[in-house]
């Protein structure tokens, strides 16, 4: 065992080289494994908690995957319209969701109270958002930009749709909302309201009426006030201003990207998408689980494609490993005959690179152990992250 | 001595119960070799037996100290006991290599890597050194070193020193010297 | 024995006690429970939701009753109050436009005026001049007005609407809010008989300020409104605006409160007699809606049998 150690440690490079390969082949068929079937529960959990999405016609996968896990895929805009026609309908509740913007590349959710409500989400620090302007983020936001209650956030010009204009709005953050280990605490959540005012199309200034500067209002008659592109548009809702914030245009015309709706049972849900499919109303209504399913159903296709490429290379890896090995045991054959000499038996060379050979194996497994334990603990983090 | 091919070695191997002789025994401190079994040959080469090998022949992954205690290594049947630990100390200090246990091979000179060879061969107190060509791959100055201090551990270890050379000037020392080729000529078959 | 004996008293007393208080404890919990918590944006609406649900409903109305809840703006705390009820009756028609600045659970407000056919009588109602300041071009913040409980129909269909969604939330005591809701009704119904009855027998009014737009529509009468405040006097050039007007020959004007003297001298000289009609925005010193209601249309019968 000591003239293994040596060995191991003389070579330590070729050792770590050797090391790693076996810990890389051995970990990633079952680690790969793992984060798809972790992220099959967490996004199929997430699913079955919604049960159903309205949305425009298109991929329903988009869909699902803008409304739930707030990427925004670029898919058609709804309008209000739809959310006062299903509640006319009497089946259920509507929750709108409007998720076109970022504020420091975490996407910007607008949406109603009831969805707090609906997802059983607490604040843990602060309090809900209670005018326009006013915004809660998630725990990873807050932790991750070192934001809490009291703070503020802009959001970003760019946005998920070609809107003729954006305008970045500075919102006041009234609270974090509690970890709920899911996609929401990637989110910064806001009135919808406040979003259509990102979007332009509410806005506040200063009252007309009160403005005398010339280069700001450029004609005035009884009937009609004109101004110019200087009028200051206020681009913060305080309790100072918010009474000059106004909507123009009729709201039923303004955009949502999807609807969770939640039916009063299972009746009402089953004729509410029997509608949807007989096309009696337009556009789509999805249930997230199959969507999710069928998703990953395709997904385990490839994984059975990976699987064979794995055991392939494994092959190889053993293939090569098995080289290495004979090749190890031919340069050392000096090594061999000189033991022999000094009065070991034949074998014992054997036995130093047998024990050099299981130390490397066990490294290797002791190294694969460990990567699993930590795909364990940081697997859900790494698929909220960089997945969904 | 001898020139090459003469099967200076293959005698070396035959004292050391490596190889058995087609015929006649080989008999080394009272004892018949060739008559041993493979297990035993092997703890008589352990117990009495010590080796200067022409190209050192030192294990390149362990260091010189660990080299010197080699034998206790690859033996289960000794012991490697402080008192060994000691004694490696007290052989290295002796050959000059003390300061040099915790270098690997390839940061050892020549001479220092022969000593090292010299000091693994002394440690299991042998009975006999048997050093094939151990002057073979040193410059001038090393082989007169090497000839010193293969004689003066020889003295001090009450080791009979056999070495197999065609190097003349080694031979100046020797209580005895056997020329194969006079050997030959005398009739006396290898 | 007896210092033992007197521990056990001790003990069966206090645990007496204790478990009183628990019951009055778990008592008072119950009744804040299943008392519905009700929201309203005016007076009107509290009247309607008091009156139909009584013990069965907590009332939140956090607005002063100085300030016309129209105009209203709530702080923080107040919106987590509305945050907080279990429905939100709303006016509908754009009363109190605060709503459309603030977050309320979509699910929980009921537009009382969202009825089928109400909406048709809504009466629109420029608030300031046209304007253009970007790209959309001119426009108008115009809107509705908004005193739609005026016209008693549209004040029972609110009343309904709020019947509707009490008893959807609290269907085991349907019975006593139905009778509630009935006698209600009864009342309203009456109401508007005899409104009509007291409005029609004038071609039209003025109104001292623009708020009795659902009189108008709802009982068939012109009304001309100017924009002057119980309680003021009338400056020379409001004066001057209302001489333009008095064309239309009518010889009264409706007020949301006392006038000044001056003014309703000036308007009796002219032989224009000012009549108050309380819209009842806010809650009133005294009386309720209906009461109030009544006064105003024995405030209009008055100068009927005078005249």
């Amino acid at each position: 065992m000591f003239l293994a150690v040596q060995y191991l440690k003389f070579h330590r490079i070729r050792s770590a080289v050797l090391i790693s390969s076996i810990s890389i082949i051995l970990f990633l068929p079952n680690g790969l494994k793992k984060l798809v079937n972790e992220s099959e529960r967490l996004m199929l959990d997430r699913a079955k908690a919604t049960p159903l999405i309205i949305g425009k016609k298109g991929s329903p996968t988009d869909l699902v995957i803008n409304t739930l896990y707030f990427q925004q895929e670029k898919i058609d805009a709804l309008t209000m319209k739809k959310v006062y026609e299903l509640n006319t309908v009497g089946f259920g509740s509507c929750i709108p969701i409007f998720s076109a913007f970022k504020a420091r590349n975490y996407p910007i959710v607008g949406t109603d109270l009831d969805y707090f409500e609906f997802r059983e989400i607490l604040i843990e620090d602060g309090r809900f958002m209670s005018i326009l302007g006013e915004c809660v983020i998630g725990s990873n936001v807050a932790k991750s930009l070192n934001l809490t209650a009291g703070d503020s956030l802009i959001s970003s010009p760019g946005s998920l749709f070609d809107f003729a204009g954006v305008y970045p709005l500075k919102m006041n953050i009234t609270g974090v909302l509690a970890p709920t280990e899911s996609p929401d605490d990637n989110a910064i959540f806001t009135d919808l309201k406040t979003t259509w005012v990102i979007m332009g199309l509410g806005h506040g200034h200063q009252d007309l009426q009160l403005i005398d500067d010339p280069t700001i209002v450029l004609s005035r008659n009884d009937s009609v006030v004109t101004a110019g592109a200087k009028l200051f548009m206020y681009n913060e809702i305080s309790n100072q201003n918010m009474q000059s914030f106004h909507f123009h245009g009729n709201k039923s015309e303004y955009p949502i990207t999807s609807i969770i709706f939640v039916p009063e049972d299972v009746k009402s849900e089953t004729i509410l998408r029997g509608r949807f499919e007989s096309g009696e109303i337009l556009d789509q209504a999805v249930v997230p689980s199959f969507v999710v399913e069928n998703l990953f159903s395709n997904i385990f296709k490839m994984q059975q494609v990976f699987d064979s490429v794995f055991i392939a290379v494994g092959f190889a890896t053993a293939l090569i490993f098995a080289l290495i090995v004979t090749l190890g045991i031919r340069l050392r054959q000096a090594e061999i005959n000189t033991m022999f000499t000094i009065g070991s038996s034949r074998t014992k060379v054997f036995e130093v690179i047998f024990f050099e050979l299981l130390m490397m194996i066990g490294a290797s497994g002791v190294i694969t152990l460990i990567m699993y334990k930590l795909t364990d603990l940081y697997v859900q983090d790494f698929i909220y992250r960089f997945i969904i | 001595m001898g020139p090459s091919g003469f099967g200076k070695t293959t005698l070396l191997n035959l004292f050391a119960g490596i190889l058995s002789p087609d015929s006649g025994k080989v008999t080394v401190n009272n004892l018949v070799v060739n008559h041993l079994s493979d297990q035993e040959r092997r703890a008589f080469r352990i117990a009495h037996i010590g080796f200067v090998f022409q190209d050192f022949k030192l294990i390149e992954y362990l260091k010189a100290g660990d080299n010197i205690l080699l034998p206790y290594r690859i033996n289960k049947k000794l012991n490697l006991s402080s008192e060994v630990r000691n004694r490696m100390k007290s052989i290295s200090k002796s050959l000059d290599i003390g300061e040099q246990l915790h270098k690997y091979p390839a940061k050892l000179s020549q001479g220092e890597r022969q000593r090292v060879a010299i000091a693994r061969a002394l440690i299991n107190n042998p009975v006999i050194i048997l050093a094939d060509e151990p002057t073979g791959n040193l410059d001038p100055a090393n082989k007169i070193r090497i000839k010193n201090v293969l004689f003066e551990s020889a003295d001090r270890f009450g080791a009979t020193l056999v070495t197999v050379t065609h190097d003349h000037e080694l031979l100046k020392g020797f209580d005895r010297v056997i020329d194969f080729q006079d050997f030959q000529k005398q009739g006396h078959e290898g | 024995m007896s210092i033992t004996r007197n521990k056990w008293v001790v003990f069966l007393i206090i645990s007496f006690f204790y478990s009183c208080y628990e019951k009055k404890a778990e008592g008072g919990n119950d009744d804040q429970s299943t008392k519905l918590k009700i929201a309203v944006v005016n007076y009107p609406l509290l009247f309607f939701a008091q009156t139909i649900g009584q013990e069965d409903i907590e009332i939140v109305y956090p607005i002063p009753s100085d300030e016309d809840p129209a105009y209203w703006n709530p702080v923080s705390d107040q919106i987590a109050e509305f945050q907080n009820a279990d429905i939100i009756f709303i006016n509908g028609a754009g009363y109190a436009r605060w709503i459309d600045n603030v977050s309320l659970p979509a699910s929980k407000i009921v537009n009382t005026t969202s009825g089928v056919g109400v909406e048709e009588k809504f009466q629109v109602m420029n608030e300031g001049p046209a304007h253009s300041h970007g790209p959309e071009g001119e426009h108008t913040h115009s809107e509705y007005a908004f005193t739609t409980w005026l016209d008693l129909s549209i004040a029972k269909s609110q009343a309904e609407v709020i019947y509707e969604a009490i008893v959807e939330a609290m269907p085991e005591n349907e019975q006593e809010i139905s009778e509630r809701y009935t006698s209600l009704r009864d009342q309203l119904d009456l109401l508007h008989k005899e409104l009509d009855d007291a409005l029609k027998v004038r071609k039209g009014y003025y109104g001292s300020h623009p708020v009795y737009q659902y009189l108008a529509s709802g009982y068939g009468v012109e009304i001309v409104s100017v924009h002057w405040e119980p309680g003021e006097n009338i400056t020379t050039e409001q004066w001057h605006e209302f001489e333009e007007l008095m064309d239309h020959g009518f010889n009264i004007m409706l007020w949301e409160g006392e006038p000044g003297m001056k003014t309703k001298a000036l308007l009796k000289e002219k032989g224009i007699e000012s009549v108050l009609f309380n819209p009842t925005a806010n809650k009133p010193p005294e009386g309720d809606f209906i009461t109030i209601m009544r006064s105003n249309i024995d405030a209009l019968k008055f100068l009927e049998f005078s005249q």
